[in-house]
């Protein structure tokens, strides 16, 4: 027997979970699949796997407990290295949006050089990197996305950044070459 | 500045700048599709990653939000139906909730298998003959399903999404006396049955009903008196490619809300 009265509500509060974090996880997975997926499918999985284990969906951690779902999700999907291509080349690809500051106005070379140092990062770099400056999670959150303790995204966060730095001073000087002609390795962590 | 000066930039900020999404630009719940995908993630059938699962029928699209307004906004509804009844039913290609589905309207003379049986002759799961039989099943969302076999515990169903199987016996998940909560809804609930069958028997009269034919039926419905404190809204997203007016019922704003289809 369905007690739909009871579930009722359940479905209510679930539709406030997908409004008001849909776009976020949409957002996170278009920037991660490789192109011809489809982000929206991805998405949707994520949404499905919340709706099936809604109980264990944490109240006040909710979106960070989707990205960790939608991580999770596009890792079933596509392989490591496709993630990690598709993200680049993604920046690569990208024009230029917003100058730096008055000064200074990033070009597509600038991107180009960018996508080339990130190349050289691996994977945990990557993710790291990007959960804290395109999803704009604090570190609390990035630590329940990646599933660590708040002290550990610290210092991978610390070091990531120290990476990033020093392979883009590197790769001013190699812009022309293209970020994954000679990064097929993976670099790293 | 020189141009190796403009390269000291910081590359984090650099990252930070140019983020390749924005989210501005993408499509919320306000959009349809998007409210599909919700729809059909509580009924246990999500669209999936490979293009397999997607709608087969133009009048599919077309009744949905008549799904979405079963699952979501008023389930109350349900509790006074005879299950045998349901305003919408999905038709499953195959006996298994993971499977390939349309969501149809029923008519009140039409049961749910009837509807999906005529699906099947029309040929909207292609050229297969329709299956020998078809059982109908009510999902644990209060969803009812029609499968290609002979009862519902033939029916597979993702390991995760397991549910009282009780409910998966057809014609007995709404036979027991209904709680006491459903009794309190049950004069809205059948005033939003009455006015959503008008709505949806007109509304399919139409090829493709443009947003002003609908929102003459909708306003049409009002003046009777039948929801009594509902309005009509129109949703953003009506252009050449979604043209079609369809139908969402949002019962805690008390809207009838006209969403843009694609042919």
């Amino acid at each position: 027997m369905v007690n739909l009265a009871a579930a009722h509500p359940r479905e209510q509060a679930f539709r406030e979970i997908y409004e008001a974090h849909y776009r976020t996880v949409l957002g996170y997975c278009a920037r991660r699949v490789p192109p011809g997926a489809d982000p929206a499918d991805v998405t949707a999985e994520t949404f499905t796997t919340a709706w099936r284990r809604f109980d264990d969906v944490p109240n006040d951690h909710v979106l960070p407990w989707l990205l960790a779902t939608a991580r999770r999700t596009l890792a079933n999907l596509y392989r490591s290295e496709q993630r990690r291509r598709a993200l680049i080349e993604r920046l690569r690809t990208t024009p230029p949006r917003q100058p730096l500051d008055h000064h200074d106005i990033a070009t597509t070379s600038d991107l180009a050089t960018l996508a080339l140092a990130l190349a050289k990062l691996g994977e945990r770099d990557l993710e790291i990197l990007t959960l804290s400056v395109w999803e704009e999670l604090p570190h609390r959150d990035i630590a329940r996305a990646i599933d660590v303790a708040e002290s550990t995204v610290a210092v991978r966060l610390h070091r990531a950044r120290r990476r990033l730095a020093k392979e883009y001073a590197k790769a001013v000087t190699g812009v022309e070459h293209h970020p994954f002609e000679d990064t097929r390795r993976g670099g790293g962590s | 500045m020189s141009r190796s000066d403009r390269r000291r930039a910081d590359p984090l900020e650099l990252l930070r700048r140019h983020n390749p999404v924005d989210l501005r630009t993408l499509p919320g719940t306000d959009d349809t599709d998007v409210e599909m995908a919700f729809v059909r993630i509580l009924a246990g059938t999500p669209p999936t990653a490979s293009p397999r699962r997607r709608f087969l029928h133009r009048r599919t699209a077309l009744l949905l939000p008549a799904a979405l307004a079963l699952v979501a906004a008023t389930t109350a509804v349900l509790l006074t139906r005879d299950v045998s009844e349901p305003a919408a039913v999905g038709c499953y290609r195959d006996a298994s909730t993971d499977a390939d589905l349309i969501v149809a309207a029923t008519g009140n003379d039409v049961s749910a298998v009837e509807t999906c049986r005529q699906l099947w002759q029309e040929g909207a799961f292609g050229a297969a003959p329709p299956p020998p039989e078809l059982t109908e099943c009510v999902l644990p969302s209060g969803v009812v399903a029609v499968y290609p076999a002979s009862d519902c515990s033939a029916v597979s169903q993702p390991a995760e999404t397991s549910q009282p199987t009780a409910s998966a016996i057809p014609g007995t998940a709404l036979e027991q006396p209904l709680p006491p909560t459903s009794q309190e809804h049950s004069a809205t609930a059948s005033q939003i049955e009455t006015a959503r069958d008008r709505l949806l028997a007109r509304l399919l009269e139409h090829e493709c009903p443009s947003v002003e034919q609908a929102a003459e039926l909708v306003t049409e419905v009002l003046d009777q008196g039948l929801l009594p404190g509902w309005d009509l809204e129109v949703a953003a997203g009506f252009q050449p490619s979604r043209p079609c007016a369809s139908l969402y019922f949002d019962e805690v704003r008390k809207r009838i809300e006209l969403v843009p289809l694609g042919r």
